[in-house]
């Protein structure tokens, strides 16, 4: 179930193979960290200005000279004008890019685990899976926005404004050095160390409260009439204390680092005074770059604000990459073959002594038995036989063990299971009804399927008097567990689904289900004639009249 | 308001330090006290945000804990049964996600206002005396940033609102996609589906982005006019210190403060999209707050209970519908006796399963009354009502977890005798206790990992072990084969010496076993009586024997 490779990846190596998701975009990436640049550098250096052009500005009134105030103050504004636009435009392209890069993300994960449906994925809650999809990818987009940007900009940022400081003087730029690294890295580096556990969990944790709440919901009717109500709501209220709890934590680790920022800054500031006031006693330096510089090591931190965020984020976002890593790197149980033929020469199907079991259960043992092209047979046998499991089979959704399924010439194995699968139409047992009209669930066994279509099929399935006594019809919304539908009648709506699909293999199991005799007897008769031409294989649990049967 | 003066305070001393080192020349030590108390002031600040911060977290989490705590509790009062049924998808986003964003609303943009009220006015305040010029541009440029604020803040609401619904959309489509992959794989639209989920990822990062755009305008606006207002706060400041019109120590101070001045502003500003998120979110809380029940259950009735060794119900011109333009049941009149087995027979769709949401109290009956021992059953608490019944549907919910904790969801505390003995009468233990790891087996969301027809019987397991007066069983037999069914039939005539069971079936067997037949048709009663008398009186019903009886007669 886990995936043991995923889960033995170190951070590190975790993050390098998240930040390569992110490669491709690495223009943008770019162009985000360079205006982000410009941002931070337009804002210390407008601060800086002022401060220089005040503090000379006075100056000169003491000493009743004039001095040129058209560039210094021309640069107030250009550097002001830059902030406000570059800033705007590093956030639209950051996002926007981003954004995209999540949409990108979803639908290859999608691809991804819909390969391991069912066998691989029954083995997770739906909400889990679902969690996985919106929820950690949604966290994916810290990697680039909230950690690798910022984190770019704060090297190189605080990389100029050292060797700024250095122009001034050596010590100061020692200071700034220092200051920069402990506020913006080395602080942040040992909280994350305290953080990384609650971090983690926080994904965890709403994962957990996505998949109680969502049985909350589907399994309602259970939970209030067996008086489980109140031991799932606790169970709830659990989870949400405790996810709430986490994201106060996280929430403070991250304010105990903003807040030692600022004392570093304070610090830094006052002793960035110390080193520079000396020299401007002994004349080293002019009285009115001191307001600057201090203005300037003030404003710098601006270059390490992301990163008390970026490292505070980086738990949680390593484990929501780590999950959805876990099922992108889950083995689908049917391998896809290497050479898939492409045609298939004929439909009988056939079953040579196949045996079969679900990992520790054995469920089929040389079973064999063969459905030629356009014949009909029933399946009949005791509840738990195996007579699924043949569907199972059948539809690639599991591989059997030994023996050998054919259909023409060939093994099963030998094509590709899409391929196979659009050949071969099945009335699951489970009645899967999607939460869409009716028309659309019955349309996505044939896309472009004319109203008559859909008339024949309900006909045969004998659903028709029913949807067209509805006031919408066809129209009418199924909800999610299809409770405006009794059972009996869900079942014959999976069947006429069934039916309309263009497929040369029909698979009915237990079709009949809540329909009287007679009316299975007409039903089948009814599909039997509609389909003359398809093979078809019913499964029963009892005798069918008319056709072969075979029984498990 | 400490940390208001604080920041002035920073300031004022910074300045006073510069004026000191570029103007009187002062020596470090001369302004060593100064330096300390600057040290101090930043400690101050820190610890003071540190204390804010932890303050409004703590403030929001203990608002979204109830908030969930209350949500849940509404949808579980509203039950499994009411009008326009949304994708549970939707309602697992509004519990977590649209609760999640409230958050935001507290710590962000609630302590922004509350800031926004006290520090800018302190610092004008203190600024006027000083110098009323930049105090003038500080004082006018402020309400025109509020003012473009509120103006885009209108236009985010409906972008947020449509944000909002379409990942409730989404969230709906993806859950509904997971679980229905396997179907989705045979119609070969499992790899259409990823063209779907693009298409709805896409609606909604362009939703996203829209709201994100409105956002980024309003702060660059924020941004521009406070860099205009500090720029030229500097200039005149810098024109009058040349012209000697004023100290630079004034100069100094204004210039620092100018910037939080504006910093608390935008603040509010940035966090204002915080708010319209939560507002936005606040409008999916609501419409899960307005569901509709169909049920009208007191939940202050106190009226006590006492079922002894008779249970009696009784429906008296019962009728219901779930919406206005039909009516699932046109009176009803039925005495359903105590001890007894109560078969209710019909074509689909013709209100038996009605019927039964109606004894487990999911929805209320429009009309008429249920009386169970001569008193009407919506006096009673549903609670205890609940608890006197046990139930089998038609798709009984499996959860993920060992078969042992889905059959004891009925008991708790049932020992192992007691749930062998429902598993036995369920005919479920033998297949059970073959299994590798017997009760403790692992079984998937909705019962995967079982055959179909094994889960209903694990289902019925659940229902044998409660041990109530009132079992509603629905179709207990469906998917079964004959044996399973005997057996399973063998199971329910023992219990049927000390409980009232109410079925809907199809079986003959089923059906013979009752005492008491019921024809549905409909929205109506056609007829009742045992089966040997309607097999006398009824032709109808004979006729519809008649098939029943072929089918199991191999
Ligand atoms: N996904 C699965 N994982 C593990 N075991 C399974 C799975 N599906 C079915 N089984 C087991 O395999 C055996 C055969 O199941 P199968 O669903 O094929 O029975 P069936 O003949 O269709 O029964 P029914 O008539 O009740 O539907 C059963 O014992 C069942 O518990
Ligand atoms: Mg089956």
């Amino acid at each position: 179930m886990k995936n043991l490779q995923s889960n033995k990846q170190t951070n590190l190596a975790l993050f390098l193979r998240l930040s390569k998701l992110f490669l491709p975009h690495w223009k943008l990436i770019s162009a985000g960290v360079f205006l982000s640049l410009i941002t931070v550098l337009a804002s210390v250096s407008l601060l800086s200005l002022s401060s220089w052009f005040l503090a000379s500005m006075a100056v000169a009134g003491v000493a009743k000279t004039t001095m040129n105030y058209f560039t210094p103050s021309a640069g107030i504004r250009m550097f002001a004008l830059t902030r406000a636009v570059s800033r705007y435009l590093e956030r639209l392209i950051n996002h926007n890019a981003t954004l995209k890069i999540l949409v990108d993300l979803r639908v290859w994960f999608y691809r991804k685990i819909e390969p391991l449906a069912p066998a691989v994925l029954q083995k997770y809650h739906s909400a889990d899976i679902f969690s996985r999809i919106k929820a950690d990818i949604d966290t994916l987009e810290n990697v680039y926005v909230r950690i690798i940007v910022p984190t770019l900009t704060a090297l190189i940022a605080g990389g100029l404004f050292v060797y700024f400081a250095s122009l001034y003087s050596a010590k100061l730029a020692l200071i700034e050095a220092l200051g920069l690294s402990l506020g913006g890295f080395i602080i942040p580096f040992i909280l994350l160390k305290l953080s990384q556990k609650s971090g983690r969990e926080i994904i965890k944790t709403s994962a957990k409260l996505r998949e109680y709440t969502l049985d909350n919901i589907q399994g309602l009717g259970e939970l209030l009439v067996y008086g489980a109500i109140d031991r799932q709501t606790k169970k709830i209220d659990e989870q949400s204390k405790k996810l709430a709890k986490l994201q106060e934590k996280m929430a403070l680790y991250n304010s105990l680092s903003q807040a030692f920022l600022m004392i570093v800054i304070g610090v830094s500031v006052v002793l960035s005074l110390a080193i520079v006031i000396p020299l401007v006693e002994q004349e080293s330096m002019p009285a009115v770059n001191v307001a600057m510089l201090a203005i300037f090591v003030l404003g710098s931190f601006e270059a390490v604000s992301g990163m008390s965020q970026a490292f505070n984020l980086l738990p949680q976002t390593l484990m929501a990459g780590r999950r959805v890593f876990e099922l992108i790197d889950a083995k689908p149980t049917v391998v896809e073959p290497k050479n898939p033929i492409k045609k298939i020469d004929s439909f009988d199907l056939a079953f040579k002594s196949v045996t079969f079991s679900y990992e520790d259960r054995v469920v089929l043992q040389n079973f064999s038995f063969e459905l030629k092209e356009g014949e009909k047979i029933a399946i009949v046998g005791r509840s738990g036989k195996g007579k699924s499991t043949i569907v199972n089979l059948i539809a690639r959704f599991y591989d059997f063990a030994s023996g050998e399924i054919t259909i023409g010439k060939h093994s099963i194995r030998e094509y590709e299971s899409d391929f196979l699968r659009e050949h071969i139409s099945i009335a699951t047992q489970e009645n899967q009804i999607f939460n869409k009209t009716i028309r659309d669930n019955l349309l996505l066994a044939k896309e472009n399927a004319t109203d008559t279509e859909l008339k024949e099929v309900c006909q045969a399935a004998q659903i028709y008097d029913y949807i067209s006594s509805l006031p919408n019809g066809f129209d009418t919304w199924m909800d999610e567990l299809g409770s405006n539908f009794s059972g009996g009648q869900k079942r014959r709506l999976v069947v006429a689904r069934a039916l309309l699909k263009p497929a040369k293999i029909l698979i009915l199991d237990e079709p009949a289900e809540g329909l009287d005799k007679d009316g299975e007897k007409r039903m089948l008769r009814e599909i039997f004639d509609y389909k003359k031409s398809t093979s078809i294989l019913v499964i029963s649990h009892s005798k069918i009249e008319g056709i072969r049967e075979l029984i498990i | 308001m400490l940390s208001g003066f604080l920041v002035i305070y920073q300031a004022w001393i910074l300045a006073s330090i510069l004026n000191s080192v570029i103007f009187k020349n002062a020596s470090l030590d001369e302004i060593k006290n100064e330096l300390l108390i600057l040290i101090v002031v930043f400690i101050f600040k820190a610890i003071l945000t540190l204390l804010s911060n932890t303050f409004a977290h703590k403030f929001a989490s203990n608002i979204k804990i109830k908030l969930r705590d209350n949500l849940l509790r509404h949808l579980q009062k509203v039950g499994p049964i009411y009008p326009n049924k949304k994708h549970s998808g939707s309602d697992v986003n509004t519990l977590i996600d649209a609760v999640e964003s409230i958050e935001k609303y507290y710590t962000l943009y609630m302590p922004s206002v509350v800031f926004v009220a006290v520090i800018p006015i302190a610092i004008l305040i203190v600024a006027f005396p000083i110098d009323w010029i930049s105090s003038l541009i500080l004082l006018v440029t402020a309400p025109v940033i509020v003012f473009f604020m509120i103006l885009i803040g209108k236009g985010a609401q409906k972008l947020n609102q449509k944000q909002w619904r379409q990942l409730s959309r989404l969230s709906s489509h993806f859950i509904d996609a997971l679980q229905g992959l396997p179907t989705l794989k045979i119609f070969n639209g499992a790899k259409k589906e990823a063209l779907i989920i693009k298409r709805l990822a896409n609606e909604y990062k362009d939703r996203t982005m829209s709201v994100l755009k409105v956002a980024f305008l309003s702060s660059l606006l924020l941004e521009f006019f406070s860099s205009v207002g500090i720029a030229m706060v500097a200039v005149t400041i810098g024109f009058r210190l040349m012209y000697g019109q004023m100290e630079f120590i004034d100069g100094m101070f204004l210039l620092l403060i100018a910037p939080e001045f504006y910093m608390y502003i935008r603040n509010m500003g940035s966090s204002y999209h915080a708010r319209m998120e939560g507002i936005g979110a606040a409008e999916q809380i609501l419409e899960l707050v307005e569901k509709k029940s169909l049920n009208n259950f007191d939940s202050t009735n106190k009226t006590k209970l006492e079922i002894g060794d008779t249970l009696e119900i009784e429906f008296r011109d019962v009728k219901f519908s779930y919406d206005k333009n039909q009516e699932a049941l046109k009176g009803i009149n039925l005495k359903i006796k105590p001890n007894q087995m109560t078969v209710f027979i019909g074509k689909s769709g013709s209100g038996k399963s009605t019927i039964a949401n109606l004894l487990l109290g999911f929805i209320t009956p429009t009309s008429g009354k249920i009386l169970i021992n001569g008193k009407s059953l919506s006096e009673f608490s549903l609670e205890e009502w609940r608890q006197k019944v046990a139930w089998m549907p038609q798709f009984a919910h499996l959860f993920k977890g060992t078969i042992k904790e889905n059959i004891k969801l009925a008991k708790q505390d049932a020992s192992e005798e007691e749930l062998k003995e429902a598993s036995k009468f369920a005919n479920c233990d033998e297949f059970i206790s073959r299994l590798p790891n017997g009760y403790d087996t692992l079984i998937g969301e909705k019962g995967s990992g079982l055959s179909g027809g094994q889960r209903q019987r694990v289902a019925l397991a659940r229902a044998f072990l409660k041990e109530v007066p009132l079992l509603v069983l629905d179709e207990p037999t469906a998917s079964l084969d004959k044996k399973s069914e005997e057996f399973i039939e063998a199971g329910i005539e023992k219990l049927k010496q000390s409980r009232t069971i109410v079925a809907i079936a199809h079986r003959l067997h089923t059906i013979k076993m009752a005492e008491q037949v019921v024809i549905i048709n409909d929205g109506k009663i056609l007829d009742s009586g045992s089966h040997s008398e309607l097999m006398k009186s009824n032709e109808f019903y004979k006729e519809l024997i008649k098939r029943y009886y072929e089918k199991f007669t191999i």
